[in-house]
């Protein structure tokens, strides 16, 4: 059952970036372990280590922000569920203000 | 990766085959292997579908506090080495109450996460000074008799000239259990509360610093 003391992603402790990194994956379309960690390496250049991919799922799932799928073989896909894409875009909303403001406010760069 | 066994059970019936169908197609590196070591620990302490879920803030505490002692083990198992460096045991032996207070410093940030109150968190940080403390010295002593009693270091076995002696064993457990030791381990354990309850609310407010924790609160 999906608990609700961690109502955005900074609530996951040293998991809320790789959290980040797996909704932003899934937002894609469903996919499994092993191709979460191509897609966030593709993407993103961070090479994400399998303790730390499992300890952001398992979060991630308690949270009900993913579901997992029928297991193909052994490998199990996970699904963004809609509260897992409304928690992704209210953050990356706020991400989005900081990246606006942060350059706003950067004086221009020299001519080189 | 042997390593998957080190994670709770319950957390083994969920996620270990796909982990292990995963790992199969992965580059295992030392990194890998730091990761699913820290990944592991994490399940135990943290993950609240697997971890061993003690219901109070003072009993998560008292839990953390007692990681500590693993480095008492440590000092002690260095000793065996012939050649240790005594500069490494003497820093092994200073960080000791550093950990401790990271400890602390860890669950007061914790049960911020967990969204408690303060007195939870003075609990928390309280209980896990004491319980470091107490542990630390308690193996400490123990350790120390048993070499005392079994000869067990070098250091101890060039005292007692190779032979088991029981003399140095009763001296010295005389005065771990003599009043004015037991004294001292329990004015340090008082100092252990006061400081780890501080140093637990210190811990709380590292919660949020994060730019991406802040800028999602925003």
């Amino acid at each position: 059952m999906p608990d609700h003391e961690a109502p955005d992603l900074s609530g996951l402790g040293r998991f809320s970036e790789p959290s980040l990194l797996v909704l932003a994956s899934l937002a894609e379309g469903p996919k499994h372990g092993y191709a979460i960690m191509r897609d966030v390496l593709r993407f993103h250049g961070s090479r994400m280590e399998p303790g730390t991919l499992y300890g952001a799922l398992s979060r991630l799932e308690r949270q009900g922000w993913i579901a997992p799928l029928p297991a193909e073989d052994r490998r199990q896909p996970y699904r963004l569920t809609a509260s897992g894409a409304a928690v992704l875009r209210r953050h990356l909303a706020g991400l989005q203000r900081v990246v606006a403001t942060g350059l706003q406010r950067l004086p221009a760069e020299p001519e080189p | 990766v042997r390593l998957l066994r080190l994670y709770p059970k319950a957390w083994r019936r969920r996620y270990e085959a796909e982990m292990q169908a995963l790992l199969d197609q992965h580059e295992v590196t030392v990194v890998t292997r730091l990761d699913l070591l820290r990944g592991a620990l994490d399940a135990w302490l943290f993950d609240r579908r697997f971890a061993m879920s003690p219901t109070t803030p003072v009993l998560r505490g008292a839990r953390l506090g007692l990681i500590p002692c693993a480095l008492v083990v440590a000092q002690f198992l260095l000793r065996l080495d012939l050649r240790a460096d005594p500069t490494l045991l003497n820093l092994l032996g200073n960080a000791i109450p550093v950990s401790i207070a990271v400890a602390c410093l860890w669950v007061g940030k914790h049960e911020a996460e967990r969204g408690t109150d303060w007195s939870a968190r003075l609990a928390a940080g309280a209980a896990a000074g004491a319980a470091g403390t107490l542990a630390a010295t308690v193996v400490h002593g123990g350790l120390l008799l048993a070499d005392l009693r079994f000869a067990i270091t070098p250091s101890v076995i060039a005292l007692q000239g190779g032979s088991v002696s029981g003399d140095g064993f009763a001296v010295v457990a005389s005065q771990l259990l003599g009043p004015r030791e037991l004294w001292a381990t329990a004015a340090a354990v008082v100092v252990a509360v006061v400081a780890g309850a501080v140093i637990g609310s210190a811990g709380a407010l590292l919660r949020g610093v994060r730019i991406t924790r802040t800028a999602a609160g925003a």
